[in-house]
């Protein structure tokens, strides 16, 4: 017992003096090394770029726009290739939807836009409650939320419609659930509520509408990716299909060019993902573009 | 009686090991670095939050995170976090070096001291022998250290020629 004692002490001993005669010239390059690895192990790294834009192709992202930046967005939306040549595969008329995108915070945007058909204009409030993030505290998801609206302006001919402010209001409520599994890989669900106030020149369906959207993301190279989005309704207006939507995004400094197919037209979400009167199966596809551009509006930091 | 004398070895042992420690470290972990593109004046960010320590023997580190670098514009500090430095992927740049002329340096002595700190740079994954010449100014025993030199980023095998082929780098930081 007493030797083993002694023995054990007599190490402690041994390291005791390589300990210290070590400390006499601490390699800081060991260090560094060290120190750097284990505040690595403690930290926690919130995820970026889950999306490279605030819209994958019609549909908002957890993605908000950065605080102090104003982005211009304009989208196109021409008529469905099957027209054939008489109408250029449909290149010979377009929609447009104009808006500005303003960053409040880190979390939180608005946004407002005009749309020529049906002259509606639309605003709408994005707040993200969660971002992912890895490390120390791990959170497997981003989280956002998003409440809009949209105003119809167009003047109805009919005076025994009787066409109030109220029935031209719509509504739209979607949490967005997105989650970036590696650097290529990006996946988002959109369960989304809608509410027509009043349904004019529309039958079948309902005023409150429920519907979930799917997103992906894949990206090809450091500048580009191809995103596809689609939503499922519960309850559909009658002509009306589910829209679908297969773009790219080519990504250039402060401009992201997002070019893409689909069927429809509406490009504010009570129009897009429930007016949809095209289908793939016809060939009523649609070519359109975004183009977004961000500028720095913020007062200057110092 | 036997374990009285071996902890008092091991006391002597730790004194001796006491005495012969003369070296002096100094650190800091908000040292400062920003860098600026020499033709975009836009492209400008800073570090606040640098680790860094200097050793009288000479040797001198840097560490810090990528996404550490803080843009006037959000949106700029994404792209340079997600095209350029691939921030996700190399999270830290780092350099350990030696002062090359360090018998020109007397730590105990407040001065102002012209340096050349030659070493190596690891960025983006790529590790490259760099001199950076600048001044190492003690005062009230504690050394402050500044300098600045500029990185041709393709060396790192960054591209952004779109943006700048080359950013001026700055260092400050004062050691505690």
């Amino acid at each position: 017992m007493k030797t083993l004692l002694q023995r054990s002490l007599a190490i402690l001993c041994l390291t005791c003096t390589t300990l210290f005669s070590d400390a006499q010239q601490v390699d800081l390059f060991k260090l560094q090394d060290s120190a750097s690895a284990a505040e690595d192990k403690n930290k926690s790294e919130r995820t970026l770029n889950t999306f490279y834009s605030t819209r994958l192709v019609t549909t908002q992202t957890v993605e908000i726009t950065g605080k102090g930046s104003m982005d211009f967005r304009i989208n196109h939306r021409f008529s469905p290739l099957n027209q054939g040549f008489y109408n250029l595969f449909g290149l010979d008329f377009v929609a447009a939807r104009i808006g500005f995108d303003f960053g409040l915070s880190d979390n939180l945007m608005v946004g407002i836009g005009r749309t020529g058909t049906n002259k509606e204009g639309d605003a709408f409030l994005k707040y993200r409650v969660l971002r992912q993030q890895t490390g120390e505290k791990n959170v497997p998801v981003s989280i956002s939320l998003l409440g809009a609206l949209a105003y119809r302006g167009i003047r109805y001919a009919d005076p025994t419609l009787n066409v109030k402010t109220k029935d031209r209001m719509y509504y739209t409520a979607q949490v967005m659930i997105a989650r970036k599994f590696n650097e290529n890989t990006s996946l988002q669900v959109s369960p989304t509520y809608t509410r027509y106030n009043r349904k004019l020149f529309l039958t079948g369906g309902s005023q409150d509408l429920f519907s979930i959207g799917f997103l992906a993301r894949q990206k090809v190279s450091k500048k580009v990716s191809i995103n596809a989005e689609y939503f499922v309704q519960t309850q559909r207006f009658d002509g009306t299909y589910n829209p679908l939507s297969i773009g790219v995004d080519i990504q250039t400094g402060g401009h992201v060019f997002q070019l893409h197919f689909t069927n429809s037209i509406g490009m504010n979400e009570h129009t897009f993902i429930h007016e949809t009167f095209g289908s793939w199966g016809k060939g009523d596809i649609r070519w359109g573009f975004n183009i977004s551009r961000i500028f720095n509006i913020g007062r200057k930091k110092k | 009686m036997k374990q009285i004398k071996v902890l008092a070895i091991i006391v002597t042992f730790l004194f001796i090991g006491q005495q012969a420690e003369a070296q002096k470290i100094f650190g800091t972990r908000n040292g400062r670095i920003t860098f600026e593109s020499p033709t975009d004046g836009d492209v400008k960010a800073v570090n606040n939050e640098v680790t860094s320590r200097i050793a009288d023997n000479g040797q001198l580190t840097f560490s810090l995170l990528m996404k550490g670098f803080k843009f006037k514009l959000a949106e700029m500090q994404e792209h340079f976090n997600d095209q350029y430095a691939e921030s996700t992927k190399f999270p830290r740049a780092d350099f350990k070096g030696t002062i090359a002329n360090l018998k020109e340096v007397n730590f105990s002595k407040d001065g102002s001291y012209k340096v050349s700190v030659k070493g190596d740079l690891t960025m983006h994954g790529v590790t490259k022998n760099v001199t950076v010449n600048g001044i190492l100014e003690i005062k009230g025993g504690k050394p402050a250290a500044r300098g600045s030199f500029v990185i041709n980023l393709k060396d790192f095998k960054i591209d952004a020629s779109s943006v700048t082929e080359k950013v001026d780098v700055e260092v400050s930081c004062q050691y505690q």
